[in-house]
């Protein structure tokens, strides 16, 4: 579903991506771990498109066709999806109509009918319920106002409503206490499927007690440094990262598994 | 609406009300003096006391010296006053005798508009008059709202039939020795609505006034008046527009609201006059004088949508003259391309605990020029006023440019006014969030340029609010990528 | 013409036939400043109410006044800062009252009017380079009409630790006069100053000071700016800062004399990424106005402004604030915020005040605010329930309003005396004896 080959990215001319590869199969849930500054969230940015990410090398494509050519919009209604690290407050936007724009913008896009108001309301309250999201959320703004963990919650309703392709979470877990953990893992949970990817960026080996991934990836300065599978997300916990980035193992297995 | 169908406004709708429609007209020739008020006056029928009061505002504005007020933020040519047509009436093909006999020409012209002139075609709750250049040509639904005592009709029949409404009110709140354009206005204006709602009544549905400036080089001067008597509560809704045309058009209104105890009027506009094109070519230059007179426990609210007008000078206020008044000021103003706006108000407040509001969301994208320029003035007497104001800018491209220029004046001690503006860029982060979900980037700016007007947007009767949130959307076509 | 406006006029046509008070010797640079200073101040004449700058503030006060030029005198009593410290009179420097002792090395401080004569060079690139806003009547005026001054000149790179004090005072002798002091300030790249400037008299006098200041790249300065003149007296100040890239300017403005006193406080951030931090505190009483003008020019990107001011009025006293930030077009990145809170305390005290923004660019975060208020009731309530007299109620509340502007002060001996004078101004303030 999803290949990427070297990647090098930059921010504002300092390089943090050092030449990365990923391969992502339908079905999988792949965690990428790493220590902060290590490049999980810049990965996830630019495989979103975000602007202020600069692509120096390298080669990302999904279901076949070249990611990177691809703006934010078209990216999207192709089925990637990003739940931000830091969801966005938009001020006077409804969060239902927000999400119900977007919704029909991808439905557009696959030539489907738009779905009016009240069938959509009726759509969303069904998916608000797998995140335990009080129905009042639908009459405010856009993240405005809300806790760390309503935010949370809101990036996977909109996950749910808008069901992707590929599924990037990014530090979902981040700010999140114990309950509300749960409560966003149940929702990932219920949306795996064998058609859907998904793409799980932490920094902590908790989440992924709630998520269990098939394949884990420690990133360390803009690479993947080692994989395998979730015994080494454990081996992380017991270890910490200090060890990865003193004695980096001498081939990532990322780079032999490359065809 | 479909979003296709939004879509295809933003990418390709440009300015859509800015056809012409071909009328026979009636027109005194260019220029201004006393012969011409004189015509205007009579053919107009009007009795002596308002020619007098014309030709008063007339002098006065001779002694003025065609000086027009340097202070607002904006830059155009010198006006040349005997160059504008200041009478432009179209021919009625017969006396009109009910809403089938007006000239089927002029209600293609309001259809066009969206403004059907015939009631049953007419959205159930509101009554119109429509005003096509310097004339009324039809106002909707009298009859039932004459079952509740309301008056409305045009200016000049007010002027026929509610003489005394009209000598007691007429200039009671913008007086002709107000300003350079409300004194020209006074001396030349042609036409309007009037609107009175008696003691304790309800005004059983929404009063507005559409106003359409058809014919070339002429100036377009009308004159609003509304009066709500004790107790009485109206909601009054204005729309303008004008056909593309390359040159400059004045327009110079007055609109005189008078809040009597304990009344509450409501007035909302959404200005969408021709704005020029890109380069700046042509659009209205709408310098207009809008106050109210608020007595004990009545309240005056202004909303208003500006897109329009190439030049906008315009301060809707409030005198609250009575104790335990109220004034708000809601407004959305947007410039794009070379437009410049200089709007704002005045809160005067004068009474005991008259209490006042201010929500400005100026917009400014491409060239555009855009300035909040208030008032906020506490007099000795208004023992526990209070005044609060927000104003925030929003910014679209880094050619244009935002401008906050409050004024705060207190002279009582009791007062509490307080006063906050932010100016930002539309953010990033925000644009990129829609994106990732799918929204195209046209939609998501007007999608969070709407989330930004919203406050002031709610305040807008519902049908108004759609009409208003769509003109924001494609006034900013082509602002962004 | 006004009675004021002739005086200066005739000292202005007697200073160019080089006449009467006109110090010998200068150089040719500053007899041009001088002959386009003249003009100017006859061209504009003294502002009206119809000028913007001066919509809230009216001099026909001063107007009706005849000011001849400052009379000779001696030093007053006063009780001088520590040294290092150049101390004026009437306009005048005073080598008496002047101590220059623990002037570190790389720190020059001395006579404007001594230096214009000994090394002329050294000032030439400054002086009215600076001080540039167009048309700005007692700018020219003072250009026209100064007799001396302090000039403080930092080396490169010089810490500057001690804190450098200048002192004007002004004692009110028969006819009325007016002094113009003339200042400039040069700060080297990289160097570090604390920089007081005190203004004291007693009486009916007019002070027009001028100071021009430059700081190059990465100077940083801290300027306190207090103001105890007659309570007779005319005050006006004009302080024009140009900044250098990274420089920082942390500027107080605390404003107690004057029966009219203006300070304007005008900032070009004029490369990039300089930040400049001005507070100001007026306290007014009587029938006393006391007005600030506060200019900042965002012409470079990065910059930064803050500006607090506030103002405490009682009696019949006046406020007036008129703030203005302009973001230039290619400043990007620019980040100010203006705030202005007012303090009524009294039936006829009363405030005028107008924060404003003038933003060309869209790359910018920039908020402002104004507050005209007065003591809240449910606070004085409170105290009044803890047994607190409504009278010292009323002290500590007002004291806790205008305190933090007091503690930005930053040498200590000055914020001592700035909190004792603040407290004395205030009614009932000896009460506060203990918080304060």
């Amino acid at each position: 579903m999803l290949s990427i080959q070297g990647l090098k990215a930059s921010v504002a001319e300092r390089d943090i991506l050092h030449g990365l590869d990923l391969e992502v199969r339908a079905g999988e849930v792949h965690a990428i771990m790493g220590p902060n500054g290590s490049g999980k969230s810049t990965l996830a940015g630019v495989l979103a498109g975000r602007e202020t990410y600069a692509v120096t090398a390298g080669k990302v494509t999904f279901e076949g066709e070249d990611l990177l050519a691809l703006t934010p919009e078209k990216r999207a209604v192709r089925g990637v999806f990003l739940a931000f690290q830091y969801p966005v407050e938009i001020p006077g936007v409804g969060n239902m109509y927000f999400l119900r724009t977007a919704f029909n913008a991808l439905r557009r896009a696959r030539g489907e009918e738009e779905l009016d108001a009240m069938d959509f309301l009726a759509l969303a309250r069904e998916r608000m319920k797998l995140v335990k999201m009080d129905p009042s959320f639908a009459n405010r703004s856009v993240n405005e106002g809300f806790s760390g963990g309503e935010k949370k919650r809101n990036e996977i309703l909109q996950m749910a409503v808008l069901e992707p392709k590929l599924a990037i979470l990014d530090e979902v877990d981040s700010g999140l206490d114990i309950d509300a953990l749960r409560v966003v893992a149940d929702g990932v949970n219920a949306l795996r499927s064998p058609e859907r990817a998904m793409i799980v960026v932490t920094h902590y080996q908790r989440l992924l007690d709630y998520i269990r991934p098939d394949h884990v990836h420690v990133m360390a300065n803009g690479r993947i440094v080692t994989s395998g599978g979730p015994e080494l997300a454990l081996e992380l916990e017991k270890r910490g990262y200090g060890w990865i980035e003193k004695e980096p193992p001498a081939r990532p297995a990322a780079v032999e598994a490359r065809p | 609406m479909t979003q296709e169908a939004t879509l295809r406004e933003l990418t390709e709708g440009k300015y859509k009300y800015g056809f012409v429609t071909e009328v026979e007209t009636d027109q005194v020739p260019k220029g201004l003096s006393e012969d011409v008020i004189r015509t205007i006056s009579q053919k107009k029928g009007e009795p002596e006391w308002m020619l007098d009061w014309r030709l008063k505002a007339y002098r006065h504005w001779l002694g003025l010296g065609m000086a027009e007020p340097t202070w607002p933020n904006v830059r155009y040519p010198r006006i040349d006053y005997q160059d504008i047509v200041y009478y432009s009436a179209p021919k009625p093909k017969a006396k009109l005798g009910s809403m089938d006999e007006v000239d089927p020409e002029m209600k293609m012209a309001f259809a066009k508009l969206g403004i059907p002139l015939a009631e049953q075609q007419r959205l159930a709750g509101v009554a119109v008059d429509a005003v096509f250049d310097s004339v009324s040509v039809a106002t909707t639904f009298k009859e039932k709202l004459a079952e509740k005592g309301v008056v409305f009709c045009s200016f000049s029949e007010a002027v026929k039939n509610h003489p005394d409404l009209v000598k007691k009110y007429l200039g009671s709140v913008v007086p002709y020795t107000d300003n350079f354009f409300a004194t020209l206005n006074s001396a030349v204006f042609s036409d309007g609505s009037f609107a009175y709602i008696p003691k304790g009544v309800r005004c059983p549905m929404e009063l507005s006034t559409y106003f359409r400036i058809n014919a070339q080089d002429t100036g377009q001067f009308e004159r609003t008046l509304i009066v709500a008597d004790e107790g009485a509560y109206v909601s009054y809704l204005e729309g303008c527009t004008a056909p593309v045309r390359d040159t400059n058009q004045l327009h110079a209104a007055v609109v005189e609201l008078v809040a009597l105890p304990g009344a509450q009027i409501k007035y909302s506009t959404v200005q969408n006059w021709y704005p020029g094109d890109a380069d700046g070519k042509g659009g209205i230059y709408n310098f207009v004088t809008k106050r109210g007179k608020a007595l004990e426990r009545s309240k005056i609210s202004w909303t208003q949508v500006e897109t329009g007008s190439a030049i906008t000078w315009k301060y809707p206020s409030c005198i609250l003259q009575g104790d335990d008044s109220v004034g708000e000021f809601y407004s959305v103003a947007l410039t794009n391309n070379r437009q410049q706006a200089d709007t704002g108000t005045k809160m005067i407040h004068v009474g005991k605990r008259t209490r006042s509001t201010i929500i400005s969301k100026g917009i400014s994208a491409g060239r555009g020029q855009n300035t909040y320029r208030g008032l906020v003035k506490v007099l000795k007497g208004a023992v526990g006023a209070r005044n609060y104001s927000q104003c925030d800018s929003l910014l679209i491209g880094d050619r244009c440019g935002a401008h906050t220029f409050p004024y705060i004046e207190v002279k009582n001690p009791t007062a509490q006014v307080e006063h906050e503006a932010t100016t930002s860029k539309i953010g990033e982060d925000q644009l990129f969030y829609c994106r990732q979900r799918g929204i195209a980037e046209e939609d998501a700016v007007s999608m969070i340029v709407n989330g930004f007007a919203r406050q002031v947007l709610k305040e807008l009767p519902m049908e108004f609010a759609v009409e208003a949130q769509k003109l924001l959307g494609m006034s900013l076509e082509g602002s962004v990528g | 013409m006004t009675l004021a406006e002739q005086s200066f006029a005739d000292q202005l046509e007697k200073g160019a036939a080089g006449v009467e008070w006109r110090p010998t010797g200068e150089p040719s640079f500053v007899c041009a400043l001088r002959a386009a200073g003249r003009d100017t101040f006859l061209r504009t004449k003294l502002p009206t109410l119809k000028h913007e700058d001066w919509r809230y503030t009216s001099l026909a006060g001063l107007a009706a006044q005849h000011f001849g030029p400052a009379a000779r005198a001696l030093v007053p009593a006063a009780d001088l800062p520590p040294a290092p410290r150049l101390v004026f009179v009437n306009g005048r420097f005073a080598p008496g009252a002047t101590d220059l002792s623990g002037l570190p090395t790389g720190v020059r401080m001395g006579s404007l009017a001594l230096a214009l004569r000994e090394r002329p060079a050294a000032v030439e690139p400054f002086m009215g380079q600076v001080a540039t806003a167009r048309d700005h009547a007692f700018g020219a005026l003072n250009t026209g009409l100064f007799e001396d001054g302090a000039l403080v000149e930092l080396e490169d790179g010089v810490p500057c630790a001690v804190t450098l004090h200048l002192v004007f005072l002004t004692t009110a002798s028969g006819a009325l006069f007016a002094a113009h002091p003339r200042n400039l300030v040069v700060v080297g790249k990289g160097a570090r100053a604390t920089l007081v400037e005190s203004y004291r008299g007693a009486g009916a006098y007019l002070v027009n000071a001028v100071t021009e200041m430059a700081l190059g790249e990465g100077a940083q300065v801290e300027h306190d700016r207090v103001q105890e003149d007659g309570q007779q007296a005319f005050h006006l100040g004009l302080l024009q800062v140009s900044q250098g890239a990274r420089s920082r300017f942390t500027g107080q403005s605390i404003a107690l004399g004057g029966q009219l006193a203006r300070v304007e406080a005008r900032v070009l951030l004029g490369a990039e990424g300089a930040a400049c931090d001005l507070h100001g505190l007026y306290v007014g009483g009587g029938k006393q106005v006391l007005d600030h003008l506060v200019y900042i020019d965002h012409a470079s990107p990065r910059c930064v402004s803050r500006e607090v001011f506030k103002g405490v009025l009682d009696g019949a006293s006046r406020g007036v604030f008129a703030g203005r930030v302009h973001v230039r077009e290619g400043a990007q990145k620019t980040d100010a915020s203006q705030v202005n809170s007012n303090l009524l305390l009294s039936e006829d005290a009363t405030v005028d005040t107008k924060p404003q923004l003038e933003i060309l660019n869209d790359d910018v975060k920039c908020s402002h605010g104004g507050t005209v208020g007065q003591i809240r009731e449910d606070q004085l309530f409170y105290l009044r329930s803890r047994g607190v007299s409504e009278a010292l109620a009323r002290a500590m509340l007002t004291w806790a309003f205008a305190s933090d502007m007091v503690q930005r002060v930053g040498p200590e001996e000055l914020r001592v005396r700035v909190r004792r004078a603040v407290t004395g101004r205030l009614a009932n303030g000896e009460l506060l004896r203990e918080v304060a």
